[in-house]
Order: C-alpha cells, then sequence, then structure tokens
C-alpha cells in the first residue's frame, strides 16, 4: 500500500545558488511550496524574486555544472533532486510539463505543428504514426485550434501567438501530465487572446484533473483563475494562501503593499501607494529578512530571518509582524 | 482624479487631423494608420489604448515625424508639420520629447548618465551653467541623488533608468511629451513609483502628454482623455470618467471584461472575443471589428461607420452604439 | 602539470572591478608580455644591437651561431639578430599602416552602410563584394602592379584588401545597434546623424571592432610577409621578416637559423596577436567568458585555506 500523499508537489527549503558573470547569486534562498493535485496555484513576484528559478528546479533544467542545489523536491513523495538523469527525464514531459512565456521560440520553425505534437506521442507513449496521428487531431480540438486537419500542416510561424501558445499547451498536456508549470504563458499576448488561454487552462485542469502551477507577476491573473497563490520576494515564498485571502486579508506586508499598487478601474485616487527601495541583489546570503530595508514596520527582531508562521486554513506567512489577515497571530507576537 | 483645473481647453498644442500612414507590403498596403483624428490641449495627457498591431505605438511616432507620414495633418501649435523635412523640424523637436517602453536599452550603454543628459543640453546651445541647473533641478524632481550622474546604465534598474529618461525628455521644457508604454517593461512596485511621478511632473510642469499604453487600468489611472484604437483607428474616444461609466463600443467592452481583475469578487459577465485580430494588410470592407463582434448585422459587414459624436464629448465608431 | 595549469589559467592576476571581467588572465599575460618585448626590441634596435643591418662583413658570411654573433650571419655576413630587429620595425610598422587604412577607410563606410541602408547600403555592399571576389593577394599584385614597388605601394594595397571585412563588421554591428531604443531616442531628441553614428553607435562597436583589428593586425604581418617573400613588399637591402625568410630559404643547409628566425618570429608574433585578440573578446563579452563550476570553486576554496 502506497502511503496518501496529499501535495502532488512539495517543495521543501530549497535553496539554489548560480554561477553568473556577476559572481554567484544565491537565487533561491529556502523556498518552502505545497501544491494540491487538481489546484491552480499561482506564483507571484517581481522580476527577479524566483518565480522561474523555482519552476526551472523542479524541472531540474538548470546547469548541473554552475548550479548548486539543496533542499527537497517532493513530487507524490519522490525526491527529484535525488532521482538519477534517466528516470528525471522519463518524468519530464510526461508527469510534469512546461510552457514559456514566448511560444515563437519555444516551437522548432521547422516542423509542422502536428508533427510536433505527434513527436510527443511517439516518444513518450511509443505510439505509431496513425496513432499519433489520430490522437494529435484529438489534442488539437482539445486545446481549440480549429480545424485540425488543416492546421495540422501548417508551420508555427502561420499561426499568430494566441495559436501557437495553443500548440506550446497540447504539446505539454499531450501525455496527461499531473502537473503544468506555466511559465508567463500570457505575458507575451494581448489582453483579449490573454483571457482566451487563461480560459483554456481553466477548463483543461478542471477537466483533466490536472494541476497547474502558474508563474505571473500579474496578480489580475491570479485573481482570475488561481485556487492558491504563493508570493515571492528575493528567493524565498513569504506568503502562500488561497486567493481570496490574499486579495481580502493579506498576512504578509510585502504582499499587501504590492496589491495595494496595483490601479483599479475607479480607484479615482491622485496617488498610487507605492514600496519604496528595490529588491534587494543576491550576492551576499543575508541574515535579516530580506524586505526589511522597504518595511514600515520592521524593527530589531527583523534582523533575524523569519520563519514560516500558520494563520490557520493554510494560509502561511513568512514575517515576524504578521497583518490582518493574521489577528491572532499579530498579538501573540505583540506579548512576546 | 479630475484634473480640468490644469488644462487650457483654449489652447490646442497638437491637431491631428486624418492621419494615415501606409506600409507597402509585397503588393498590398499595410494600413498602420487609417484616418485618425484628435486633438490635445494644453496640460492633458491623452491615453491611447489597444492590443498590439492597433497602430498605437505607430501614431506616437508619426506624430512626432520620426518618420514620413502617408497622409494627413499634424498641427503642433498652429504649424503643419506632416511634409516638413528634417532640417525644418529640427527647431520642433526640441518641443517634442518622447518616452520609451524598454528603459534598459533607452540610453546608449557605453555613456555616463550624466553626459546622456549633458548631451540634450549642448545640441541645443545651452550654456554649461544652464544644463548643470536643470539637471540638478530634474533630479530633485525624479527624488535620484546627484551621484546617479557618475553610473552608466547597465548599473543602474528599470525604475531609475525610467525615472532618468523622463528627467532627458523634460531638460528642454518640451510643450509636448509622448510616452509609450513607459511603464509596461516594469514591476508593479515600480510602476506605480513611475506614475506617481508622471502625476506630480504634470501637476508641477503642466506637462502636454500622449500616453500610450496597453493597460486600461494605468490608462484610467493617469489619463483625462482617452481614445480606443483598433486596426489603426480609433474605434471610440470620451473623457476617462465618462468612457469607463458609459463604455460604448463592443471592443471596448470586450477590452475591459478581458482585463484581469485583481479582485476575486469581482465576478462579472465576461465576454471573450473569439479569434484572433485580423490582419491589417487585408481587412475586408465594413466595420473592422465585425469579425469578432457579438453584434454584427449585415449593416456592419457592408459599411463603415463613422466616428460620430454622442453626448458630452463621447465619440463612438459603431453602427449599434446606444442600442 | 595540466591540473596545475588547469587551476590558475583563468585565474584573475588583477580585478579591474569587483563584478567586471577579468582582462589580465595567464594567456593574456603572456601574449602581452612577448608582443611588448618584440616591440620594445623594435623600437631600441639601434641601442639593444651592436651591429648595423646594412653593415656587412666578407668575412663572416653565413657563419652559424656564436658568442659574436648570437643567431649568425647571413650571405654578405650581416647579423641575423640585428637584421631579425631591425626587420620587425619594417614589418609591425608596415602591418600597423595597413591596419589603419582599413580603419580609416572601412569604419565609416560600414557605419554609413549600415545606418542609411537604401542605395548607399547596395552601392557599398557591391563594391565590397566585388573586393572580396578576389584573391586578397591577387589584388594586392594587380595594386602594386599599379602602384610601383615598394613598402608603400604594398601598405597600400593590402589597406584597401582589408577594407570590405572591416566595412562588412561595422555594417553589421550598426544594424543591430540601429534597432535598440537608444538611437530611437538619439533621433527623437533630434541629434544629427554625424553625432548618432559617431558618437552613439561607434562606441558600442569598438569592442568588437577592435578584436577585429587585432586580429587584422597578425594576417597583415603574414600578407606583407608573403608579399615581400614574393619579392613585391620591400626592397633589398632593408630588413624586413617577409624578405629574410625569402632570402633564408636558399641557405637553409648552410645555416638554417636564416629561415627559422624570421619565420619563428612571424609565427611568435601572430600568435601572441591571436591570443591577445581572444582575450579582449572574452573581456568585453561576459557571454563568451568561461565561468568556473562549483566544483572548481571549492577546490580552489580548499587549495586557499590549506595554503
Amino acid at each position: 500500500m502506497e502511503p496518501k500523499v496529499e501535495n502532488l508537489l512539495e517543495i521543501r527549503d530549497l535553496k539554489v545558488d548560480l554561477m553568473t558573470v556577476r559572481g554567484i547569486v544565491h537565487a533561491l534562498n529556502g523556498v518552502n511550496l505545497q501544491i494540491k493535485a487538481g489546484e491552480i496555484h499561482g506564483l507571484v513576484g517581481e522580476s527577479g524574486s524566483g518565480k522561474s528559478m523555482t519552476s526551472k528546479s523542479v524541472m531540474r533544467l538548470h546547469n548541473e555544472q554552475r548550479s548548486r542545489m539543496k533542499g527537497e523536491i517532493l513530487f507524490r513523495g519522490e525526491d527529484l533532486l535525488k532521482i538519477s538523469k534517466k528516470q528525471m527525464q522519463s518524468i519530464r514531459g510526461r508527469a510534469i510539463s512546461m510552457i514559456f512565456q514566448d511560444p515563437m521560440t519555444s516551437l522548432n520553425p521547422l516542423l509542422t505543428i502536428g508533427e510536433q505534437i505527434g513527436e510527443t506521442y511517439r516518444q513518450h507513449e511509443k505510439c505509431s504514426r496513425a496513432e499519433a496521428k489520430k490522437k494529435t487531431y484529438e489534442i488539437l480540438e482539445r486545446v481549440g485550434i480549429n480545424p485540425p486537419e488543416k492546421r495540422y500542416s501548417q508551420y508555427p510561424f502561420e499561426l499568430s501567438g494566441g495559436l501557437q501558445q495553443r500548440v506550446m499547451i497540447a504539446i505539454a498536456i499531450a501525455c496527461s501530465p499531473a502537473l503544468l508549470i506555466a511559465d508567463e504563458p500570457t505575458t507575451a499576448l494581448d489582453v483579449t487572446i490573454q483571457a482566451q488561454i487563461l480560459e483554456l487552462l481553466q477548463h483543461l485542469s478542471r477537466d483533466m484533473g490536472m494541476s497547474i502551477l502558474l508563474i505571473t507577476h500579474n496578480f489580475g491573473i491570479v485573481a482570475e483563475i488561481c485556487d492558491r497563490v504563493s508570493v515571492m520576494y528575493a528567493g524565498r515564498v513569504v506568503e502562500t494562501c488561497d486567493t481570496r485571502t490574499i486579495f481580502r486579508q493579506a498576512a504578509h506586508p510585502y504582499s499587501k503593499a504590492l496589491i495595494d499598487s496595483i490601479p483599479k478601474i475607479g480607484m479615482n485616487v491622485e496617488h498610487l501607494p507605492t514600496i519604496p527601495g528595490a529588491p534587494p541583489e543576491l550576492f551576499e546570503e543575508n541574515p535579516a529578512c530580506p524586505y526589511l530595508p522597504r518595511c514600515p514596520y520592521h524593527d530589531d527582531l527583523c534582523l533575524k530571518m523569519p520563519e514560516d508562521r500558520d494563520c490557520g486554513d493554510g494560509h502561511t506567512a513568512a514575517c515576524h509582524h504578521l497583518q490582518s489577515g493574521c489577528q491572532g497571530m499579530n498579538q501573540e507576537a505583540e506579548k512576546r | 482624479m479630475n484634473h480640468e483645473n490644469l488644462i487650457n481647453r483654449d489652447h490646442k498644442i497638437i491637431e491631428v487631423r486624418n492621419l494615415k500612414k501606409y506600409y507597402p507590403s509585397g503588393k498590398k498596403t499595410l494600413k498602420a494608420l487609417d484616418g485618425v483624428t484628435f486633438d490635445v490641449c494644453e496640460g492633458e495627457i491623452i491615453g491611447i489604448v489597444g492590443e498590439s498591431g492597433c497602430g498605437k505605438s505607430t501614431l506616437g511616432r508619426s506624430i512626432l515625424r520620426l518618420f514620413p507620414v502617408t497622409e494627413g495633418k499634424i498641427i503642433f501649435d498652429g504649424t503643419d508639420i506632416s511634409k516638413m523635412n528634417r532640417r525644418q523640424l529640427k527647431p520642433y523637436r526640441r518641443n517634442m520629447q518622447m518616452i520609451f517602453q524598454n528603459p534598459y536599452s533607452s540610453f546608449n550603454p557605453k555613456q555616463k548618465i550624466g553626459s546622456a543628459l549633458a548631451e540634450v543640453g549642448k545640441v541645443y546651445g545651452m550654456s554649461d551653467q544652464e544644463i548643470r541647473e536643470k539637471i540638478s533641478r530634474l533630479l530633485e524632481y525624479i527624488r535620484l541623488p546627484e551621484d546617479m550622474l557618475q553610473r552608466s546604465p547597465g548599473e543602474l534598474s528599470g525604475g531609475q533608468l525610467q525615472r532618468l529618461a523622463i528627467a532627458r525628455a523634460l531638460i528642454l521644457n518640451p510643450s509636448f511629451i509622448v510616452a509609450d508604454e513607459p511603464v509596461s517593461a516594469l514591476d508593479v512596485s515600480v510602476q506605480a513609483q513611475i506614475l506617481n511621478l508622471i502625476t506630480d511632473l504634470r501637476r508641477e510642469l503642466k506637462m502636454t502628454m500622449l500616453f500610450i499604453s496597453h493597460e486600461m487600468t494605468v490608462v484610467e489611472h493617469l489619463c483625462d482623455q482617452v481614445a480606443v484604437m483598433y486596426l489603426g483607428k480609433i474605434v471610440e474616444m470620451a473623457p476617462t470618467q465618462e468612457l469607463f461609466a458609459n463604455i460604448l463600443h463592443p471592443y471596448t467592452q470586450a477590452l475591459m471584461s478581458a482585463i484581469p481583475k485583481a479582485d476575486p469578487e469581482e465576478k462579472k459577465e465576461r465576454i471573450i472575443l473569439e479569434g484572433d485580430i485580423p490582419n491589417a494588410i487585408d481587412l475586408p470592407k465594413g466595420c473592422s471589428f465585425a469579425s469578432r463582434c457579438r453584434y454584427c448585422t449585415a449593416e456592419c459587414k457592408e459599411r463603415e461607420p463613422e466616428l460620430k459624436t454622442v453626448g458630452s464629448g463621447h465619440q463612438v465608431a459603431c453602427h449599434h452604439a446606444g442600442e | 602539470m595540466m591540473k596545475f595549469a588547469g587551476i590558475f589559467w583563468h585565474k584573475p592576476l588583477f580585478q579591474r572591478k569587483k563584478q567586471e571581467g577579468v582582462l589580465f588572465t595567464v594567456p593574456m599575460v603572456i601574449s602581452i608580455a612577448i608582443l611588448a618585448l618584440l616591440i620594445l626590441c623594435c623600437i631600441f634596435a639601434p641601442i639593444v644591437s651592436p651591429y648595423s643591418p646594412t653593415e656587412q662583413s666578407m668575412s663572416e658570411t653565413l657563419a652559424l651561431p656564436s658568442a659574436r654573433h648570437l643567431l649568425g650571419t647571413d650571405r654578405v655576413g650581416r647579423d641575423l639578430l640585428t637584421r631579425l630587429f631591425y626587420g620587425g620595425r619594417t614589418t609591425l610598422l608596415n602591418a600597423l599602416g595597413v591596419v589603419a587604412l582599413s580603419v580609416v577607410i572601412g569604419v565609416p563606410l560600414g557605419l554609413v552602410s549600415g545606418y542609411y541602408g537604401g542605395i548607399v547600403d547596395t552601392v557599398i555592399g557591391r563594391i565590397c563584394d566585388v573586393v572580396l571576389s578576389f584573391p586578397s593577394l591577387l589584388l594586392a599584385f594587380v595594386l602594386v602592379a599599379g602602384l610601383g614597388r615598394g613598402m608603400i605601394s604594398a601598405v597600400i594595397a593590402l589597406g584597401i584588401v582589408y577594407v570590405p571585412m572591416l566595412t562588412r563588421l561595422v555594417r553589421s554591428l550598426t544594424l543591430v545597434e540601429k534597432n535598440k531604443t537608444y538611437v530611437e531616442a538619439a533621433t527623437s531628441i533630434g541629434y544629427s546623424d554625424t553625432r548618432i553614428m559617431f558618437v552613439h553607435i561607434l562606441p558600442n562597436c569598438i569592442s568588437t571592432i577592435s578584436v577585429q583589428i587585432t586580429l587584422d593586425l597578425a594576417y597583415a604581418i603574414l600578407d606583407l610577409a608573403s608579399l615581400s617573400f614574393l619579392g613585391l613588399g620591400v626592397q633589398p637591402p632593408t630588413a624586413d621578416w617577409g624578405a629574410m625568410l625569402d632570402e633564408g630559404r636558399n641557405y637553409l643547409l648552410q645555416n638554417p637559423f636564416l629561415a627559422l628566425a624570421p619565420g619563428i618570429a612571424i609565427i611568435v608574433t601572430v600568435v601572441s596577436l591571436n591570443i591577445f585578440s581572444d582575450g579582449l573578446h572574452q573581456y568585453f563579452e561576459p557571454i563568451q567568458r568561461k565561468l568556473p563550476s562549483f566544483k572548481q570553486v571549492e577546490r580552489r576554496k580548499k587549495k586557499k585555506a590549506a595554503a
């Protein structure tokens, strides 16, 4: 009997260092993340906060010589950092697959759409040519590329950005993966096309029971389709909770400030609330809370890195001075 | 916020009349701009929204005459500059400046910031003393320390560079600025800083601006007047508050409903447009939005709607507006 | 030995700024040292060598190396080492002349061609095509034939032959830079074309151009040597590495150094220049730089701790 695993993917204290031209970057400093089966989990943060780094670590896409990983990435209870390259290869594309921001550069310009999708079936499922073609038609229809017979023999450059992204999604979900990592899937697309793609992702997740890790910098997208969300800052997840809570009762000062700084229709104010300063560079190891210099609530306590604290209902936040979302915790902290 | 008190309605800085910009594309022509008409008054920020390929960037660059235009008039402060050559344009250039989308590449990477800012003044014959005073005053406005001037662009963050790009555009006291998606490449928290800076500057310097963006929310926050573009044409234009209270064009409606709202409670009816933006090279006759429009009738496919005024300053190009 | 070299291969000897690249890696330092030594010897040839390059001594023709003549003497008894130094003078100076000429013509042509495009680009491009379609030495022969024999015509001929390559390089660099926002920004501010080309675009191409220049310098030494070897360049009795090589090959049995010495001098100079240009390239373009792996970094740390 296999033990029941509640979380499809669980990242524990993941640390990633990267060798760059400018020196060693501590890109991730202890990321904790849980993704439940069937949920759409948003991963939000500003550029350089480590969102894409986290997803790349899950797929083990880093250059092995120039990166150093510590921690655990448990997928269905198995640590992805410990398995062999070959095992990892069989997980990539079959159990976990990924779509990227720019579909044009992710597709091979010399192969037709049909060939590229069919290849996935032939590789992972050892299908015959005819079978692969039949399945390709099905999947094209499923991701809303019509008519499949015509699109099958077209080349990527003949399609618009929205359709290209649909093709990427088709390739990614071809083998019905348990987890789809979508790295800014709509950033390169227009809003009306973005709405189409988001709707498609939501349907796919519901119909196939597939979990999606949606990486984005746009809180609007999170509000639209995510069930739960994690906010990242300076290589750490600072807050995780369900989508409603982050907008109503964010507990971490950073999440709260970030949401407040988005312009909203009908707000009618002269000035938007802002966060002073800029995110830190991650060249040196920092024992203090990385948000300290920009935080209005900071004090001596913040010189120590805050631990993840539980606010109930799966709501966690890493801060010594939790905000409204965590009323009880806050008073407790003040007592101490 | 209402900034009517900052706007001088009697003084029109820019009048664009039936502006057209065609690009040859094989045997056909790509109509990047197809008959755009609007005015910008002194002290006004006018927003241009639309999806990629709608011609909004072409519009901004055409008004600055960064390239020749095919047809139409651009009247800058009473003078038609649409047919001028480079030499004739030179005196007008100093009065019209531009801010670009990507702050990381809008400065020469081999030039120190200070020399980049000073160069603008030097080329237009300002004295060293004047330049120095101007730059230090602008640094105060954009809230950056003087030691920025010794840095190279590569050492600065996107937000800092965008502030400096704004400062560079202001050195010559231009009477008109085109900002092409100045906050799109920035992170949310930095974006708010830049938007606030623009708000402050318009108040203090009475800036007149054409603000191009693909984000409705940003435009709504900043602009006094909004024009929505689709395939080289303005489909709807109105004062901001009027527009957002009373959206008339089905494309604007779809655009509005497609914006992901940063608020899970506010789930309202979503209009998801079918299909893609048609190719601007080979447009069928009739309304260019007809193929994606849910109110499309036989009339829409036959006759192209004119931009007509309905209500207070609200213009819309749709046969079925107000129905 | 190899392991030892591996550890120090990219170790910085001197760092300019913490986060910038390292210019002075070990290969760079070696090549710079060799080039500097060569240049110094050539500049101070009259001081370094006790003989005159044209002083003949019929009693000592084709002498093998000895204490009096470190590399021996040639067919008319001139000291080989002295002639090597003086030969280096002419060769290096002429090579510099070739490159300078090609830069002065090629760089502005490339800038104009890339920046304006259209008919200007087409005309310049066609001219380059015509020049490039001839083998470079053949073209140099034709030009030398037209201009008359001698050093100056050889330099002018090679200088012109080198123009198209540089023009093409600068043109392609300009095309890339032209599409960057800072150039559009400069246009929108109202800067003149000349200012945009020379003050804004050119400095951003300099790093790649300078790499090409050092490479061209190496080629120029080889091509000049070939021309002299074929008797079209330097006229006797002036010393020149190529001419010396030509002369020396007739006496390989009597004194092999007569051919070997100038040959080795050419090879060492060209290889040093190549290493130097490669180092420059890596310095200017961080992506070209080899990053150490974490294992290497840890190994180095351990070594440091042990020491």
